[in-house]
């Protein structure tokens, strides 16, 4: 919000790192998520300039190499049919955090605006979508997910449309929630007062403010959406070989473990670490933006 | 002369479960164009929840409700005869400004309601620059948001809203009883003013005598969602006859004992 920054111009002793950006103070005073914040800008450099830092392709078979030890020319070395694992992880990293912000941004945006709905207009609609999400939410949500991936066709797009459908209830239950408080705040009903439609005080008012608790939502959640993909991927429902994705990769891969160490490894480490970095920030982002949990 | 607003035979029940609440019972009064119209009675009297109903928040379980001769309600259905007609200003000025909206947004808004033609007339820069300075704020408050504000000048902000669209009729529900009593008076000048300007007609809901006495023309006293005292503000202040009204006057000390004094 930049509407709290505070106006220090008259008042120089007061212009503290603290005043000048609280919300960059509070994440520099908690080093969990400093290092969340490290691991993201870290993959994320690397994902970007990928084609910068490897000389290699991500799907070029070159079977002389094949099974090569990691080395100078192959930092985590080569796979079944000689491709450079370090350079498919880096391809991988853009794979799995486009799919993992976009499926769950997805799924913020259309269970807000389902929760949004249900919860202001109550009665009937409200209680069908909500026995509806009741029943995504009985299922446990990879084996959901696995289903409507495998009913669909084992491709990349139906394992995120499954993701996406399994995030949703999440969203709507918060929105809904946020609603049911908003409704009865004096300013929607002095814009039912002045006649504004109904979609249109959705839109300007509960939208916006029920916007906090999603948007840290959004942020635990793209760890797991990152490691969901992957886990479709090892199943063989989510991205085909030969995508450098790295839960595909890690399932060609554990078969030759023992022989070839580093093949699974690897990869198993990226997911770990992106996943990780993932979950530190949005535990950062909920400490800042929630003050009832406030550690010191 | 023909009454702006008519309220008769009103009555709100609510019902939770088998529980049943009658917040109003049978309420008849009627306001004519000009009058400041006064609504007392403590909390849970029912005056709120007849502010509410005129201003097309609950529908009345019975009883009917006309502005200038057309009935307000259809069974559950609010008829909003014009938009922009009839505004309300609320009691508390920290929840009914949206915090996340910038001042000029909040005083517009109700505009979003009227024609394209009429909103774009009445959205106008230099209106909307006269209507700020006139209550009292400043062209550069446009820009910022309601926490930067204190409670009196929320409330201006929020009367500056009801007044964008030009109503003839405002419902002020508690307008002042948040606020420190140094505001207060600033505040209630401010409604008496620019109900000359104006020629506004409102609806005062208040439980401070001293206030309606100031601002009313006439007045109804509430009790348990009844009406047990109806009439002009003077003669009820002299000559009381319901109980309760006289309990409600004994609450001003001062008042009441130099008038005493007088005619001892």
């Amino acid at each position: 919000m930049s509407g709290t920054t505070l106006k220090t111009e008259s008042l120089p002793a007061a212009r503290s790192a603290k005043t000048v950006n609280p919300f960059w103070y509070k994440i520099r005073r908690n080093p969990l998520t400093l290092l969340g914040l490290f691991l993201l800008l870290l993959i994320l450099l690397l994902s970007i300039f990928a084609p910068l830092i490897s000389p290699y392709e991500p799907t070029k078979i070159n079977i002389p190499e094949r099974f090569a030890q990691p080395s100078a020319d192959h930092w985590f070395g080569t796979d079944e049919v000689g491709r450079d694992i370090f350079t498919r992880i880096l391809y991988g990293a853009r794979l799995s955090l486009g799919v993992g912000v976009a499926v769950v941004v997805g799924a913020g945006v259309i269970g807000t605006i389902i929760g949004a709905v249900s919860g202001y207009f109550g009665g009937r609609i409200d209680q069908l979508i909500m026995r509806l999400m009741d029943i995504i939410l009985a299922f446990p949500a990879l084996v959901l997910a696995m289903a409507i991936a495998a009913t669909l066709g084992p491709n990349l797009q139906n394992a995120m449309l499954a993701i996406a459908i399994i995030k949703i209830p999440v969203y709507v239950r918060l929105a809904r929630a946020e609603t049911l408080a908003l409704r009865e705040k004096l300013f929607v009903k002095a814009a039912v007062t002045f006649g504004i439609p109904s979609w249109r005080i959705i839109v300007r008012h509960i939208i916006p403010n029920a916007l906090s608790p999603v948007i840290i939502q959004v942020t635990l959640d793209i760890g797991d959406a990152i490691l969901l993909v992957a886990t479709l991927g090892f199943l063989g429902l989510g991205a085909q070989p030969p995508t450098p994705e790295w839960g595909a990769m890690i399932s060609i891969g554990w078969k030759y473990l023992l022989d070839y160490w580093w093949y699974p490894t690897f990869p198993g480490l990226a997911l770990f670490l992106a996943s990780c970095g993932f979950n530190l920030i949005g535990d950062g982002i909920r400490d800042i933006l929630d003050p009832k949990a406030n550690r010191s | 002369m023909n009454p702006l607003l008519a309220v008769n035979g009103v009555s709100k029940e609510y019902t939770k479960g088998n529980h049943r609440f009658q917040a109003v019972s049978g309420v008849d009064f009627a306001i004519t164009r000009g009058e400041t119209f006064g609504l007392i009675g403590e909390s849970g009297s029912g005056k709120s929840t007849l502010g509410k109903m005129v201003t097309g928040l609950e529908p009345p379980t019975s009883g009917t409700i006309t502005y200038e001769g057309n009935s307000l309600w259809n069974g559950n259905r609010f008829n909003r005869l014009k938009p922009g007609e009839m505004q309300i200003v609320f009691q508390d000025p920290q929840s009914s400004l949206d915090p996340r909206m910038r001042v000029q947004a909040i005083i517009t808004e109700p505009l979003l309601a009227l024609p394209a033609a009429e909103r774009k007339e009445k959205g106008s820069k230099e209106r909307l620059l006269a209507l700020i300075t006139r209550v009292g704020l400043k062209p550069d408050h446009l820009n910022r948001y309601p926490h930067e504000f204190s409670g009196g000048q929320r409330q201006r902000i929020a009367i500056a809203r009801a007044l964008i669209t030009d109503p003839s009729f405002v419902v002020l529900d508690e307008p002042t009883s948040a606020l420190d009593v140094s505001v207060q008076a600033n505040v209630l000048n401010l409604l008496q003013e620019l109900k000359r300007e104006r020629n506004l007609t409102y609806l005062f809901i208040s439980h401070n005598m001293a206030v309606i006495r100031y601002m009313c023309d006439r007045m109804a006293v509430m009790q348990k969602g009844r009406i047990v005292e109806i009439g002009h503000v003077n003669d009820i202040f002299v000559n009381p006859v319901d109980s309760y009204t006289k309990t409600l006057l004994s609450s001003l000390p001062q008042l009441h004992e130099k008038k005493e004094d007088i005619h001892v």
